[in-house]
């Protein structure tokens, strides 16, 4: 066991990957972090402060990615929000290989106010197509899931508790299949949450990756949901999503792009949609 | 080639394509024909040269039928029926998603600085709308690009005084040319229905970004359609038809 900063964990390995890696770029808006000065003093020009401008930051980690850099992105999560129609238009739609380190989730800066209280985030990224989000509950989880980011070349959010806490996880531990099941867990939690309930009760299922949500063979019933986030769209939400015995009809996960696959039919204008997004909008 | 009547052919392909589907931004793309053809007839744009090839972003997306018609007749997409509104990446030959205003320029600066640290010399344009500069995000990316001297990056404003629902002038009004070279840019202006004068100014190299103000007629070519505020996104019917196919023949 041994104590390390989730996002000093995080950093790490983009060093390690901008010293293989020429084409890695690092942006921030106007960050200081350990990690991100130790990068900076190595590779100032790939390591770019773009200004407080989070809007501009994430247009341009599209446009670099577009032009073939693997970036990531990095900030607190609560100001990164604020950019969110940039992250869809421009990163999740052209599917591009930038990940975001988001700072600050949950309440990690409780004493800092409601603006920099990252509580709804995993709801606002979850419903992007092509998003892969991981909350990670230890520094060997947050280093494995950096890596698996870059290795994956497409959108990612790695949600980043500022903690320094120490490893649930030994090293090596295999990170596919996003869950993990410690005891015989009552409590299901993500990040720092599952932290807590690793203290007490001790036994509990983690959720490191929430998109896509792991097909978890486990039995659910009766269980309770530890999670530092708004109840909507977290993981409470995801777990009922999952329990939920009801029949739905919506859209799929995808955005619906691109040349239409077939001319529009004279009573149906919108044939192309039913085909290419297998949803019924002609009635 | 002749690119007055290559513009002349792309206006009658915007028309035409309009016209089929029932629906389509026919003003706001007749605005930008001739920076269209400077750009992909006129030899200003490397448009084929692979990875190298020189980037092009329609930041003003709903203009998106010209884009199309160019793309069509240089044989990169098949046809221009069916396709959506605002351009995205699945179709050949787009760089860059566009229709959410304010987007275009930023993407346009990562990918200039992109090819920068990649030692690259090809160049990236992205074409803009004027009500579209009241968007924050646009000033985010201009005082970024100027401060990173991206010299291989180039704006072309589609001056054409109208946006939506009313001249610009009475939305948000002020010195634009002032506000760029505020902003560290070097400026240009031109006819914006002038291939040459286009051309011209877009193979200029400076020290720093490059922004166009290319003065447009919004709807040029159908006389009914300029420059008037009720015609953004209407699509002729009854008689209009006939009468905007004869003033494009």
């Amino acid at each position: 066991m041994s104590r390390k900063d989730f996002r000093d964990a995080a950093f790490s390995v983009v060093h390690d990957l901008m010293r293989a890696d020429p084409n890695v770029v690092v942006l921030s808006n106007d960050m200081g972090a350990l990690g991100l000065d130790q990068i900076r003093a190595e590779f100032p020009e790939r390591t770019i402060n773009v200004g407080i401008a989070e809007q501009n930051m994430m247009s341009l980690a599209g446009g670099l990615a577009a032009s073939g850099k693997r970036v990531f992105v990095y900030g607190i999560i609560a100001h990164l929000m604020r950019a969110w129609e940039q992250i869809k238009v421009d990163i999740c739609m052209p599917n591009l290989p930038v990940t975001i380190l988001g700072i600050g989730a949950g309440l990690s800066y409780a004493s800092d106010g409601p603006t920099h209280h990252g509580t709804e985030d995993i709801a606002l990224m979850r419903v992007l197509a092509n998003m892969t989000i991981y909350n990670p509950a230890d520094w060997v989880c947050a280093e494995a899931v950096t890596r698996m980011a870059y290795e994956a070349g497409t959108p990612h959010y790695i949600r980043l508790d500022k903690e320094n806490a120490e490893n649930l996880y030994e090293l090596g531990h295999d990170f596919t299949a996003g869950y993990c099941i410690f005891g015989t867990p009552l409590v299901i939690a993500t990040g720092i949450e599952t932290q807590r309930a690793r203290r007490n009760p001790g036994d509990v299922l983690d959720v490191y990756r929430l998109k896509p949500f792991p097909d978890i063979d486990y039995v659910l019933d009766g269980m309770q949901v530890w999670d530092e986030h708004h109840p909507s769209g977290g993981l409470f939400s995801m777990v009922a999503e999952q329990t939920c015995t009801v029949a739905a009809q919506t859209l799929p996960d995808k955005f619906l792009m691109g040349a239409t696959k077939r001319a529009p039919l004279p009573d149906k204008p919108l044939a192309w949609v039913d085909d290419g997004y297998g949803f019924p909008v002609n009635g | 080639m002749n690119l007055e009547a290559k513009a002349a052919e792309l206006r009658r392909m915007i028309l035409e394509t309009a016209l089929k589907a029932g629906k389509g931004h026919i003003p706001p793309a007749l605005s930008w024909v001739e920076i269209a053809v400077a750009l992909y007839h006129g030899g200003v744009l490397n448009y084929a040269g692979g990875e190298d090839r020189d980037r092009f972003i329609l930041s003003k997306g709903h203009g998106c039928l010209t884009l199309y018609a160019a793309l069509k007749d240089l044989g990169i997409i098949p046809t221009m029926d069916n396709l959506p509104g605002h351009p995205d990446t699945d179709i050949p030959g787009i760089d860059a998603c566009s229709g959410s205003l304010g987007h275009g320029l930023g993407v346009g600066a990562g990918m200039a600085l992109g090819a920068k640290l990649s030692g690259k010399f090809w160049r990236t344009f992205v074409l803009l709308g004027d009500g579209e500069l009241n968007e924050g995000s646009i000033w985010e990316a201009a005082m970024f690009a100027s401060h990173h001297k991206l010299d291989n990056l180039v704006a072309i404003l589609d001056y054409n005084k109208l946006c939506s629902a009313n001249w610009t002038r009475h939305v948000i009004d002020g010195n634009w040319k002032a506000r760029w070279q505020a902003f560290g840019w070097h400026f240009e202006e031109c006819d914006g229905h002038s291939v040459p004068a286009i051309t011209e100014r877009l193979e200029l190299k400076m020290k720093r970004p490059l922004i166009l103000f290319a003065h447009t007629i919004k709807g040029r070519g159908i006389e009914f359609m300029e420059a008037s505020p009720a015609w953004h996104h209407r699509v002729p019917k009854d008689d209009e038809i006939e009468e905007a196919r004869r003033a494009l023949a």
